[in-house]
């Protein structure tokens, strides 16, 4: 939920990162208020790893700063890495130790002295569920288990940052789905989070404020339904088809009046329109001799609003529907 | 203090199974009992210097190999991300994940010398010499494979290079070939590798009861070393290798 008050707890301006004569990131600005689980949402290669591995100093900026408060990430980049914990794309343990000795070492490195590490250790090992297996070797746990391990790693010296780095990519449903259920528990807890993901749903489900990026610029921001509002006169028109559209109708269609955009899969068919064309176009369709097997309407989606702004498709996989 | 603390968890999951046990503790025993049970025990000394030289260079491939898989394991696995965003600097990491493997070394070291002394061998120099230019050769061969961590993304690759670098300077070392044996030009190329140094300065204090200042020059040389490749490796790691 947005704090009342937005209480900034970063802040990052004209942020350009560079690798040789490739703009990775090129002129963002954005701020992360307190208590919001902030998404930044993208295609591959769209910039965001590159954005987290410069809030969390791995990497120094070409131009720009980046502010928590009272800090800067150049000059106390220590200071900083007290601020943020971060869950990484892969399962960042130690398999070898044991799940106390994963959460002792890493909460030694932030500091905490061995009374409060002890009473954090077993706060967490009670939030993730780990508390059986709190001597078991972290290679012996399920996949699940060692997933919540990564969580509580990351939340061990309760930062005021949450980072999580594409945190489903490559999961299975069930495992999606208890990523997303980790992240709904941080967020009813008032903690702050930046998530990045390619997923249009995930983004959309946990998080309450988005970033669009797509070559290292942002391209538009705000609360989903504030995103959602820029085509608030489209509906999408949403087919299932007998195999391929033929591409000539395709074309046809995009060169109707209203026609906003035009997604042709197998076996699929998603037309954005105007809501004032809608009726007109529902009528060409069914008149073209489209094998149609199936048709609704549908509101306007994250994914169209990112075609709208870029004129491209992030594709099928970044749906990523849990279950 | 934090580089103790990392020396000690990056330990404790290099040594949590059977075979690394085995390894650290049983291999050191098993291979310096065969070479002095086999070989005959005319020349003490001697004998000395082989078990030192053949140990040497076991631990030399132990020390150099642990270094530069484990850290190429950790990058692998995301664990060295979460790592560098820790607020500890890469130095430290470094220092701390060096000072595991060191110590590991040193139970080996120390075994071999226990074993010595049980079989009545003689160290004619200073023991406290034959510590010191060990540990410099240990040094030495974890900091290559620090900076071999570097340059290779594979576990496959950094066990080439590792081979590629390591074998020729132990062939090259003054055990297996004595200096003497090669060809005039080589010979005088073989007093830059820091391997044959170290074993030169060890032969000495076991065989000529030479002391620390003896062999001070061959120890230099070590430590020059070990400053030009840590010194790389941490560059490296804080300029090139994105995690």
């Amino acid at each position: 939920m947005l704090s009342i008050e937005r209480q900034v707890i970063l802040q990052v301006e004209s942020l350009c990162k560079q690798y040789g004569s490739v703009n990775a990131v090129d002129g963002i600005s954005f701020a992360i208020y307190r208590g919001e689980v902030l998404g930044f949402l993208g295609p591959n290669g769209a910039g965001k790893s590159t954005t987290i591995d410069l809030i969390t100093t791995l990497q120094q900026p070409t131009k720009g700063t980046i502010t928590y408060p009272g800090l800067t990430q150049t000059s106390q980049p220590h200071a900083v890495r007290q601020q943020i914990g971060i869950v990484p794309q892969e399962l960042a343990i130690y398999s070898n130790l044991s799940v106390r000795d994963n959460l002792i070492y890493i909460g030694t490195m932030y500091g905490l002295d061995r009374r409060s590490l002890n009473q954090r250790i077993d706060t967490l090992l009670e939030k993730f569920d780990l508390k059986a297996k709190a001597n078991a070797r972290a290679r012996t746990l399920s996949g699940g288990q060692k997933r919540r391990l990564n969580f509580a790693l990351a939340d061990i010296h309760a930062p005021n940052l949450i980072v999580l780095d594409e945190p489903t990519v490559g999961l299975d449903p069930n495992a999606r789905l208890l990523v997303w259920e980790i992240i709904q528990d941080f967020r009813q807890a008032g903690k702050t989070v930046l998530l990045t993901t390619h997923y249009m749903e995930e983004a959309e489900t946990l998080c309450d404020r988005i970033i669009l990026i797509d070559q290292g610029h942002i391209i538009a921001q705000g609360t989903p339904g504030e995103l959602k509002a820029t085509l608030s006169d489209e509906v999408a028109l949403e087919y299932q088809v007998a195999g391929l559209t033929p591409p000539r109708l395709v074309s046809d269609l995009k060169g109707r009046e209203g026609i906003r955009q035009v997604n042709s899969q197998a076996n699929s068919l998603r037309v954005v329109v105007n809501r004032a064309e809608l009726e007109a176009t529902k009528l060409w369709i069914s008149g073209t001799g489209l094998a149609i097997t199936g048709m609704h309407t549908e509101d306007i989606s994250l994914e169209d609003v990112f075609v709208h702004f870029t004129g491209r498709y992030l594709g099928a996989e970044t749906r990523g529907i849990p279950g | 203090m934090k580089a103790i603390t990392i020396a000690k968890y990056e330990t404790l999951s290099d040594l949590n199974s059977w075979v690394a046990i085995i390894f650290l503790i049983i291999f050191p025993l098993l291979f310096t009992g065969t070479i002095v049970l086999l070989l005959p025990k005319g020349d003490q000394s001697r004998l000395v210097f082989l078990v030192t030289g053949t140990m040497s260079t076991y631990m030399l491939m132990y020390a150099g190999m642990n270094a530069t898989l484990t850290l190429i394991e950790r990058r692998q696995t995301g664990v060295l991300r979460r790592i560098f965003i820790l607020p500890v600097s890469k130095l430290e990491f470094l220092a701390g994940k060096a000072l595991g493997i060191l110590l590991q070394v040193c139970v080996q070291v120390a075994l071999m010398i226990i074993l010595l002394l049980f079989f009545g061998l003689e160290m004619r120099g200073s023991w406290l010499a034959f510590i010191v230019v060990m540990v410099a050769l240990m040094l030495f061969a974890i900091t290559l494979g620090i900076l071999v961590s570097t340059l290779a993304r594979s576990l496959t690759v950094a066990l080439l290079i590792m081979m590629a670098i390591i074998n020729p300077l132990i062939l090259l070392s003054g055990t297996w070939l004595p200096a003497s044996y090669l060809q005039q030009n080589l010979g005088k190329v073989i007093q830059f590798n820091p391997v044959y140094q170290a074993l030169s300065a060890l032969s000495d204090i076991a065989v000529n009861g030479a002391g620390l200042g003896q062999v001070m020059p061959a120890l230099v040389v070590v430590v020059i070393y070990i400053l030009a490749l840590g010194g790389l490796a941490v560059w490296l790691y804080e300029k090139r290798v994105t995690p």
